[in-house]
This record gives C-alpha cells, structure tokens and sequence, in this order.
C-alpha cells in the first residue's frame, strides 16, 4: 500500500495488472468511497498473472508494494521480482493515465532484473521509507544485509543511482551480517521517523529493531545505532522467549505520536510500541496488540478485531492505521482508528476496504478475493481427490479455505460445471476464516477417500489436522462437521507438534505454495483400515490405524516412516529418510507406498506390508535418481527468480515432483512434475512403469502428459511470454488423481486454480445412461491459440447395445474459432454454425436438395456396416428433374466414404471433360456427365443415391459466408416414407434479417401438385414474406422447387406453412432459415418438425468447452386441426408446462423460460396425435448472434456415419434413454478405412 | 489417491496385468468396466473445472476476473 496525502487517496496493490487501485480517503482517514476512483498501470481484468517481461510501465511483482513522496508528488513502485524501484510523476493524478516510470533504481534499465552487491545493485528489494524533506529513500536490501541510501531530489535523481549512503556496511561493496550498533543481519524493512529525524530499521536475523539518528546533515550518523529495541544491549540477538516480546519485522511510524508499529506476519498481529526518543531503548513490551484479543494468541482470522498476515501503513495526520491481508486471509484493507484514547489491544476496525455488504456497509467477517466466489471457482488447487464408486469429485481449495465438491456423472465425468457441495464453508458462495471448529478449516491442501466406508479425509494445514468427515451420499452436506480429527486432541487445538499424536504441516511458513516444499499427503489402505499421512515439517510419514471402531479424536500413530521414533523430526540420509514428504500414493496389490521427497525431488517406494511394516524401515526403490545416495539434480529452488545451472529436463529426473497417482491394474505410476510459475523450467506429468517386476532404480518414463514428452521443458516464464497452459500443456500441477477403470487423470493446475482431466484414446466408449436421462459425449477440437491443434480427422460411430435397449441420439456438429478477450486474456469460442441430424438408420435410398450457389458445398457421409462393398449410384438432376449427371462410388465393406458432391462434378469435368463417360482412377468415379461443363449442380437441384446394400448416410449442406466462416446445416434429405396428403412446416419466418425458403423434394418418379398456404401464429391466412398466402407447387418426379421469402422488414413475422397435395402426395417438405447480420448471414438451419403424439428432444442449455453463449431451446408446436389440442411438456423432473391450442394456433414455448438456464435432459412435448412440434436450438454467441439448429426428435441410435474433430469442427453425441431402465452399451469409433480409430479422445 | 477394495476385480484380472502393459495386443482385450486405453504423450487434455471466460463458458484458458479498475475488490 501507499498513502497518497496530496489527494487523501490510498494505493492498493491491484494483483492482476502489476499496478494499484486508488481508493478516495475522507479527511478522517476513513475510505469516502469503497470502490476504486482508478487503477493504475493498465486497465486489465486480468485476476491473476505470472511475471511478465519486466518494463516501465509496470511491476512484475503483482504484489508489489508503494509508497508516495508528497513533497515532490512522485510515487514508488518496489518491484520485488525485477529488483528494482520504479519512479513514477503522479502529481495531478497522473498515475490513472497509465505512465511509464520516468526513473528506475537497482537496474541499468527498465528490462533488467539484476541482483547483486554495490552502490546500484541489490540482493532484494525490501520494504523501502522516504525522508521527504531530506529527499532520501532507504531501500533494505537483506541479502546484503544492509540498507542503501540514495539521494531522490527530482533534479539529480536519474535511472540507476548509485546509492549516497549505506547502513550496516563499512562500504558499497561489502555484505557481511554484523551486530553491534553498526552491524545488521538480514533487515528486511525500515521505517522513517520525519519529526525526530530517525530511522528505524528491522534487524531481523538479529531480532531487533535498530534506531538510527536520520538527521540529513550529519550522514555520519548513519553509521551506529543510537538504540536498540528487543534486545537489551547492541551485541544480543537471542531471539524472543515468550509472544509478549518484541519480534523485528515489518514497521510503520505514527509520528504524531511516536508510536512504532510492527506487523507480525506470522503470528496475525500488529504490535505497537512507543518509540519516543525519551522512552525508547532495550527490552520493549508493546502498548497495545492490534488483531488478537492478547499479547499471547495468534491464530489466523478474518474478522472486525482479528487480522491475518497483516501489513500496515499508518496515516498520522488522521491517527489511522491500514492493514492489508493478504491472499489466503482477508484480501481486504482493514482501517483501525489508532488515536491514543481508542487505542486497545483487540479494538475492532472502523471501516474495511474489499468487502462490503449488500447494504453498502463494511463487510469485516467475508475475504474472498475479486469479491466473488461460487462454486465453478477456485483460489488455489492443490490436490483432487476421486470418489469412484458415488462419482464425486473432491478438490480442497486452499486460500477458500474449502473443499469444493462436484457431481459426477455414471462415468466419473464431470456432469456440471458448478459445484454441488463444500465443506469447511456454510454454503459455496463464503469464504470465513475463523476459528477451529469441527466445521471449518484453513488452508486445506491435501485428502484422501475411503470408498469402502465413504469417509473423506482433509489436510487441514493451519490447524495441523486431518478432519474425517462421512461423506456418504445422503450424509454429505455443505458445512457439515467433521466427525472425527486427527492430529490434534479435539477440534479447538491447532498446536504443531511430532509425537505418536502430533502432527506438524507448518502451513504458516509458505509450505504447500511452492512445489518443493510440501506439508501434507495422504493415502488409504481401504482393505487395511490404515491411513497414510504426509506430515511435511516432521519429515516423516505416519500410519493411523482407521477402523471405523477405532478412530478417535487425537488418535496415535501405529507407524512411521522416515524417523526411527516419534520425536525426531530432522532428515535422515539415503534409503531411511524423507525429506518434505508430499502426495502418497497407495498400491493395494502389492501393498506398497509411494512417496514424494519433495526436498529431494524423488519418489519413495516403500514395502508397507503390515507383516513386514516396521518403524522407520528404509524405502524399497527410488524413482527419479539411480540410487537412494546419487546426487540431486542441479538447477534452483523453485522460488528462486533466477536460477543456476538448470536442472536435467528429462523422463528419469524430476525437477519438483508433486502430484502422484497409482493404477492398480497397469501397474503404472502418474508423477505431476514441475511448476514453471516459479521459474522451473518443466511442467508434466510423467508416467512409470512400476510393475514390482521390472521396477529398478531411476526408471525411465514410459509416457508424459501435460507436455509433448519428457524431455520438452516449460514455458519460461521470467521475462517472457505469459505461458498459457491451455489444453495440451499443464502448468504448475500439484495433486492428482487416477481413474482407472474410465482411463481419466485428474490433474490440478494450481496456478490457474483449474482442474482438468485427461481422458486416455481408445475406440470403444462405454455409455451407462439412468433411466428418462441424457448422457453426452464430445469430440475435443482440442486447440491452443498459437500452440498445438487437433488435426482434422473424421471418423464413423458404430452403437453396439450389448444385447440391451438401444439408445436414441442427436448428432450435432459444431464449427467455433477461438478467440482472446483482450481484457481478460481469457480464451473463448466463437460459435459459427451447427448442424444436428438424427443417427441414420441403413438406407438403400435418399435424395438430398442441393444447389449450386458458389458459397456452397453439399456433403454426403456414407458409412457401410456391411461386411460386403457397398455401390452407391447417384444421379443429379436439375430443377426438373432431368438428369445432369450420374456417376458411382464405392464404400468397402465396414468403411465410410465422404463424397463431395461439387468435387465429385469437378473431378469429372477434369481432365477430360469432352468424354462423355469418364473413368478418373484419382477418384475412382465412374461418371457420365450429360451437361458438359457443369462443374457445379443447378442452382436448385437433387441428388438420388442409390445403394446396392443399405449404407448409413448423413447429409450436410456448408455455406461460406461473407466473413470466410463455414456454416453448417442438414441438407434437405428424403428417404423411407410414402408422401403424405397434407405435411404441416411448424415454423416459418421472414423480417428482422431473417428469411426463409419452403424446400420442396419430389423423392418419386410421379409429378406432385398442390398449394402452400401461409398462417401467422394465430392460425391467419397471410404472407408470411412470400408473394402470397397461397402458393400453386408443381414438382417434377424426383425434381424440387423451392418457395423463397423476400420480406425485408425490420419485424420477424412468423408462423407456418401447410402443404396440401393435389397429385402424387406431398413432397418432402422443410424450411430454411437464413439469418443475416449487416448483410452477412451469421446462421442457416433447416426445420421440419415432426407429427405425432409424443415428440422426445435432447436438450442441453449448459454452455460447453465447445458452445460458448446464452442457449436456449424454442419447443415450436402448431395445431393444424380444426379442433383444440392440449399438449403437455415434461422432464425428467416430471411435467413443465401444459396448455391448451386453438384450432390453427402456433405456440412457441422457451425451455429455458420454463425450466431455468441450466435445463438439460430428455423433453418432451405429448398431445394429440395432429400436433406439429419442433424444437429449436438457439444460441447466442458470444459476438451476441444468434445460431440455429433444429433437434431432430430422438430416434434409436444405430450409426453415425460422420463424427468429424478438429480444425475447428466437434461433434457432439446426446444420447438419450427414455426407458424406465437403466441401458449401457459401447460408442464404437471407426477410421475411413473401418479399422478401431483407437486415437479417439471424447469428453 | 485411496485406492479401493474392489479387489476381486483386481484379483480376477491380476494375471493380465503384466500382459496388459506388456502387449498392446493384450490391452485390446476388453475388461468389463475397465477401459482399454492407456495415456499417450502429449495428448490434450478432455475437461476442465472451474475455469471459465469473462461470460461464464467453460475455457480451458479461464478464471476468476478483477472486477475492473474501479473494482471494491481487493487482493
């Protein structure tokens, strides 16, 4: 923070935009406004961001602190990560106009991140105090235990100063710890005192804080303290015996009342001494104690007279103290009046900046950063944790304080987006920090669940224990209490102990936010009863014996590993020890353990036979080195901002080995590695073979996810690109968990705070489908901007129902483009067109509408199930029904054939298009053209297929649009049944950009008459567009005719279309819907409707990875009759609506209006049997236009003879099962050529 | 990473595990319940939870937003 006393305005650092937020403050100090008056650096709604490429306009340090020269209205920017001070003019508010720093301090230049030693380089930026009045600026520099003095005045202050002054150091260049009154060891802050002119400045390696006379004309006087705080005398450094006593850490100065406040970061406090000259020396006992009831507690909350992680900075003048919290406590500013009569231990805050109720007031108990929180969020995911058996998906959510929990579907895919249960929060749009009770927890990171008695098992990192919840379904409730603890004796004590009963995860230090250096893992022996724990700070695994019987709060351990006894805690060497042990994995089959050492960066295997088990027993195996003595690898620790020699980046070698998963029946071990947030050049996810047969030392992986393969490392990310780890590359990935029967990993990616699942290629999908539900599967079109894409690939779908009811299906095809929200640097899908056909029964004849406007192409998709070739005769004829071409394709037995039919013409036509009867070995067409020279069909055409055994057939029609996108709709496409007398066209539109076409297909070789008659949705007779109500068809056997709108009109007016044969029957009959917008046509689909008494569609509302926007369905129903009709539409959840139609009425009625934004399942629309129904998928994308498709109603699934991926195209398949039993059965993918396509990935 | 009691799934099947991974042949035999699918390097990833884009779609490339330069959020 920084406080601005020229505009009365505080500066918040803004995380996202390496910048501040600039909050308006009263002339009492308090904030006028709890929303920011303007954002400094960039105007970004980035949340969170890695260290970008260092510049002047911004810190790489998102977290970078400030402070503010009112003197000469300059502000400072300690850019922590780059080493550096960024000077900036903000006089006139000049910060909210996005300046670059017109002066740099530490670095040659605004893109180096230097570290070093002399007069103009630093080990660390600490936190810095600026002499106004003497224009000085005192920067700490720790590692060189030290604290550099640079001279600020705007006339000499130029880039890269060379400091005038140092503290704690004979000179420039030497960086040795001291004591005495000129010795400092570590000072990490300072603080300036501007009535007295003193400095004082946190000597914390030597537990102290040392007062410097400050006064600018007399610079010798830097050279030894003038006294010492927290010691007794200059060459003492003990460090403190009891809480009550002074600890030297972060300091802020009220100089009105010469009162010195230190933040203790990790005891949740801020302790205020009197530091006046006259009183101030040795030994100090704080005058009051800001954020804990008493001098003596520490324990971390989030509420009106408690603080977590606290720093602060002080507004004299209007005697206000500021504390910000940080990521896992309040994310909040907390404002404390610190006037001498108010002063008191445990007074509560006067206002909060952060949080506020939805009555405007201050919010002191709620902390979740960004304001926001729900349950399709996470702050921090460390671990996951499956539930296979009741398909549940636990992730602890480490600075939410939580474990969010998810629904899974039959197949342990995620079946929603948004989280169904938490624990340790009342509900999933809280997050408090409170005390420990049975039903909180604070900074969880691991767990672990028992399938066969259901209970889930929590890491609770703060409070040292594990917390056992039963969590059967039907027990499993948000904020329910834990029911028993482990590691502490009830659930009030949080104390960090070893011993039999002990547990120490020492969260408070930073343990689980980098990599290496972990506090939890846990693992269950479910045939065993045992519990195995990670207990991080005591380098040592621990057993617990879990029988339901024999768990109790404050339960002993009946094991150990690591340690030889249950009070030592140090590392032991080789094959004994663990050091920083993390995630276990259990293998239940050979009833062995396998362990992270984080601190080695290697995996532990351990014999842990209960018949073998013995205290303290050396590991079996090691992976990641040769042997238990071979050295670790080279390179950095994984906060180290600049790294040494990098480490190996290679499939034997892990660089910060984290997650960990076992497949019992591969015998395969999952390894997440990595964490190129913090500057580790690798983020994978390798894969061992661990098979007790073949394992040896340092194993080489067999497989690597999250990565192309072992030996690619990360992104870096220092000074570079921001990474984005999208859908084929993982980063920072902490737990993980395996699935092995459905072939899924489960992965974190802790720095995105997102979990995702790689499902394993295979060609056959198991589908189990409830009773009257949907079960969806989906192709990737895998894709990351600028990286790795699916390539195209199409493929046939073959349902085998092993022998029970056989599913119904929707095929839907689906065309996006990636893009980028500039703002947010989100990645999103632009929806262009979809196509959604029913699975196609085996046909011996179709005839598909084509025509030959040059921005379309007609595709038929032909698969042959039969073990014999297939000889497809087709035949294209012209308006009327004169052949203009004919020609033969092939589609071996088993195989499917794409055939395009404007290629197919081309390809005819050339090279010999003279020749009547061609035969093109290229494409193995036999042809006979009888129009020479028609490269394209008519413009309104059919095509007749013929096929000498039945082929399954999908038809699709793809128009290019104005912009270059391809927008797909079903080709009008007729087979199978007689002509009807009368066909009614439920829906038909025209005006508002959209217009419609009546298609009209003669699939006989008899001549078909009749009229089209027009209705509005009352029932009226009028135009709707056309020319007229009434509209004489005449189609010549096997020709079409189309009927085309012309309305221009600004209003959409719709209704329908009923066709009345006077000869030969109605012709196939279906509209096309053109949407257009500012000329260009943005979406294009076919609707047919379907009569009868009960129409089923497969509806989904829920956005997709692949359908980005607002979806709806439209349920369009049309009365044809002379009488009323009631109708009824219903769920799965029973009846939704019902009504009643006048005769010739249309109704058109919105699922999601009906049944909320998230409706999904099977829906159907009953009613008498004249009824006309069409559902109407809409979507809104997201360049908020709208995309049509029409559900065909389902139908029992058989083939899919085109499942398109990738390049842009996914294909979706909703299969439905209407009965009142359960089905399951196998999605058989197959290449063209019939073979398993075993590369198939769905979700 | 508990590992579950099913284990006369396990045992009836443990005299293919070797198989399993040492043949792909092998691992075309499918067990009921259990798929016939191994992971392959560099293959993308299916699904993701909790990472979505500024109007709430699931993303692979997502997040939690600042709430914009005037935000009352802080972190």
């Amino acid at each position: 923070m920084a406080l601005d006393r020229v505009n009365n305005q505080l500066f918040v650092p803004a995380y996202g935009n390496g910048g501040f937020r600039a909050f308006q403050l009263t002339e009492e100090g308090l904030p006028e406004d709890r929303r920011a008056r303007f954002i400094t650096s960039r105007e970004s709604l980035i949340g969170r961001r890695s260290v970008p490429a260092p510049s002047a306009r911004e810190a790489t340090f998102p977290g970078a602190n400030g402070l503010f020269d009112a003197s000469t209205e300059r502000f400072f920017t300690l850019d922590r990560f780059a080493n550096r001070i960024l000077v900036y003019d903000a006089s006139q508010d000049q910060l909210r106009n996005f300046p670059g720093a017109e002066v740099v301090i530490g670095q040659p230049d605004f893109s180096s991140t230097q570290r070093g030693l002399g007069p103009n380089r630093m080990g660390a930026v600490g936190a810095a105090a600026v002499d106004e009045a003497g224009q000085r600026l005192f920067v700490p520099d720790s590692p060189n235990n030290r604290v550099l003095v640079f001279d600020i005045r705007p006339d000499v202050l130029t880039n890269d100063p060379r400091a005038v002054d140092v503290i704690g150091q004979p000179d420039l260049e030497s960086r040795d710890p001291g004591i005495g009154p000129s010795g400092l060891r570590g000072p990490g802050s300072v603080a300036y005192d501007p009535v007295f002119e003193r400095l004082f400045v946190s000597d914390a390696g030597n537990n102290r804080v040392l007062i410097f006379d400050a006064d600018p004309d007399n610079p010798e006087a830097l050279e030894s303290a003038v006294a010492v705080m927290g010691q007794p005398d200059f060459m003492s450094r003990a460090p403190r015996e009891s809480l009550d006593q002074l600890e030297a850490e972060s300091l802020a100065y009220d100089y009105e009342n010469h009162r010195l406040f230190i933040a203790e970061d990790l005891e949740h406090r801020i302790m205020v001494y009197d530091a006046h000259p006259d009183r101030v020396g040795g030994p100090a006992t704080a005058v009051a104690v800001i954020g804990q009831p008493d001098a003596f507690s520490t324990h971390p909350a989030v509420s009106q007279t408690r603080v977590a992680m606290p720093r602060a900075t002080i507004n004299s003048e209007a005697q206000k103290l500021y504390v910000s919290e940080g990521y896992p406590a309040g994310n909040r500013v907390a404002v404390f009046d610190i006037s001498p009569e108010n002063l008191a231990t445990g007074m509560p805050a006067v206002d909060v900046l952060g949080h506020e109720t939805p009555d405007g007031e201050p919010d002191f108990d709620n902390r979740m950063a960004q304001g926001h929180l729900d349950g399709r969020s996470l702050a921090a995911a460390r671990a996951v944790v499956l539930d296979p058996v009741d398909h549940r998906l636990f992730v602890p959510d480490e600075y939410n304080h939580r474990v969010v929990v998810w629904q899974l579907d039959e197949l342990n895919r995620i079946a929603d987006y948004d989280a169904r249960w938490v624990l340790g929060q009342p509900d999933l749009n809280t997050s408090h920090m409170g005390e420990p009770t049975a039903r909180n927890m604070t900074v969880p990171i691991g767990g672990a669940y028992d399938t066969s008695t259901k209970r889930l098992f929590v890491g609770d990192g703060y409070h040292n224990r594990i917390l056992v919840y039963d969590a059967a379904p039907g027990m499993l409730e948000s904020g329910m209490a834990a029911s028993v603890v482990i590691g502490q004796p009830d659930f009030e004590s949080v104390a960090r102990e070893a011993g039999r009963t002990g547990i120490n995860f020492d969260v408070r230090m930073g343990r689980g936010i980098a990599s290496n250096f972990l506090p939890m893992g846990f693992a269950v022996d479910e045939d065993g009863q045992r519990l195995f724990v990670s207990d991080g700070a005591n380098n040592r695994i621990l057993i617990y014996d879990i029988t339901r019987s024999e768990l109790a709060n404050g339960a002993a351990a009946i094991g150990v590993l690591g340690q030889v006894d249950y009070d030592s805690t140090a590392v032991r060497a080789g094959a004994l020890g663990i050091d920083n042990p993390g995630h276990l994995a259990f293998d239940a089959e050979t009833e062995r353990l396998f362990a992270i050492d984080a601190g080695r960066r290697i995996v532990l295997v351990f014999d842990v036979d209960p018949a073998r088990l013995q205290d303290g027993q050396p590991a079996v195996a090691v992976i990641g080195r040769d042997g238990f003595d071979a050295p670790a690898p080279a390179g950095g620790g994984a906060l180290a901002a600049v790294l040494g020699t990098p480490p190996p980046i290679d499939g034997s070698s892990f660089v910060t080995p984290n997650g960990i998963a076992h497949d019992p029946l591969r015998q395969l071990l999952y390894v997440a590695d990595g964490g190129g947030t913090f500057a580790v050049p690798a983020d994978r996810i390798l894969v061992f073979d661990v098979d007790p047969e073949r394992l040896q030392n340092g194993p080489e992986a067999v497989a690597t996810l999250g990565s192309p393969n072992a030996e690619t490392g990360a992104t870096p990310t220092w000074g570079g690109a921001e990474p984005v780890p999208g859908q084929f590359r993982v980063r920072d990935t902490r737990g993980i968990d395996l699935d092995y029967e459905n072939g899924r990993l489960w992965a974190t990616g802790s720095f995105e705070s997102r979990v995702v699942s790689f499902n394993f290629p295979r060609a056959a999908w198991d589908y189990r489908i409830a009773s009257n539900s949907t079960q969806s599967f989906s192709t990737l079109d895998a894709s990351d901007l600028g990286g790795q894409s699916d390539p195209r690939t199409d493929a046939a779908l073959s349902i085998d129902t092993e022998g029970n009811a056989a599913p119904a299906a929707t095929i839907v095809y689906t065309s996006t483009r990636q893009t980028v929200d500039a703002a947010s640097q989100r990645h999103s899908r632009r929806l262009i067109g979809e196509a959604a056909v029913a699975p196609s029964p085996p046909l011996s004849h179709a005839t598909v509408f084509v025509d030959g406007a040059p921005e379309r192409r007609h595709m038929l998709h032909v698969y042959n199930p039969d073990d014999s070739a297939s000889e497809l005769a087709l035949v294209l004829r012209d308006i009327r029904g004169l052949v203009t071409a004919e020609w033969q394709r092939t589609v071996p037995a088993g195989a499917l054939l794409g055939i395009e039919i404007e290629a197919d013409l081309a390809s005819m036509l050339d090279p010999a298009p003279e020749s009547a009867a061609a035969s093109t070995p290229e494409s193995g067409i036999e042809s006979s053209i009888n129009s020479p020279g028609a490269a394209m069909p008519p413009r309104e055409a059919t095509v007749t297929i013929d096929a000498d055994r039945p082929v399954a057939l999908t038809a699709l029609r793809i128009t290019t649009n104005g912009r270059g996108e391809d927008m797909l709709a079903p080709a009008p496409f007729a087979y199978g049944s007689e002509p009807a007398q009368r066909t009614v066209l439920p829906w038909f539109v025209s005006g508002g950009d959209q217009q419609s076409s009546v298609v009209l297909i003669n699939p006989t070789d008899t001549v078909m008459t009749g009229q089209l008659a027009f209705h509005d949705a009352t029932g009226a007779r009028m135009p709707l567009g056309t020319d007229s109500d009434v509209i004489d068809y005449r189609v010549p056997p096997f020709g079409s005719r189309v009927v085309a709108s012309h309305d221009a009109g600004p209003r959409a007016n719709r209704g329908y279309v009923v066709v009345t044969a006077d000869a030969g029957g109605t012709p196939h009959s279906s509209a096309l819907v053109e949407r257009s917008n500012g000329g260009v046509t943005v979406s294009e689909s076919i609707v047919t409707g379907t009569t009868g008494g009960v129409a089923n569609f497969a509806v989904d509302l829920r956005a997709t990875l692949i359908r980005h926007g607002e979806i709806d369905t439209q349920l369009v129903i049309v009365n044809p009759s002379e009488d009323v009709a009631a109708f009824e539409i219903s769920s799965a959840t029973g009846t939704v609506a019902t009504g009643e139609l006048a005769p010739a009425e249309q109704a058109v009625l919105s699922v999601r209006a009906l049944s909320g934004a998230s409706a999904n399942g099977v829906f159907s629309v009953s009613g008498d049997d004249t009824l006309v129904v069409a559902a109407r998928q809409q979507t809104t994308n997201i360049r908020a236009e709208q995309v049509d498709v029409e559900l065909p109603p389902l139908g029992v699934a058989q083939f899919a003879p085109y499942v398109p991926n990738g390049a842009g195209v996914a294909t979706e398949i909703r299969l439905a099962n209407t009965a009142s039993e359960p089905t399951a059965g196998t999605l058989l993918f197959l290449e063209p050529d019939g073979a398993p396509a075993s590369r198939t990935i769905l979700r | 990473m508990s590992t579950s009691n099913r284990q006369a799934r396990f045992t009836a099947l443990a005299g293919l595990i070797a198989l399993a991974f040492a043949s792909s042949a092998a691992l075309a035999q499918r067990q009921a319940e259990v798929c016939d699918c191994a992971p392959v390097s560099g293959q993308p990833a299916a699904d993701v939870l909790a990472s979505h884009d500024r109007w709430g779609n699931p993303t692979f490339i997502g997040g939690i937003t600042n709430g914009g330069p005037d935000s009352g959020s802080v972190w």
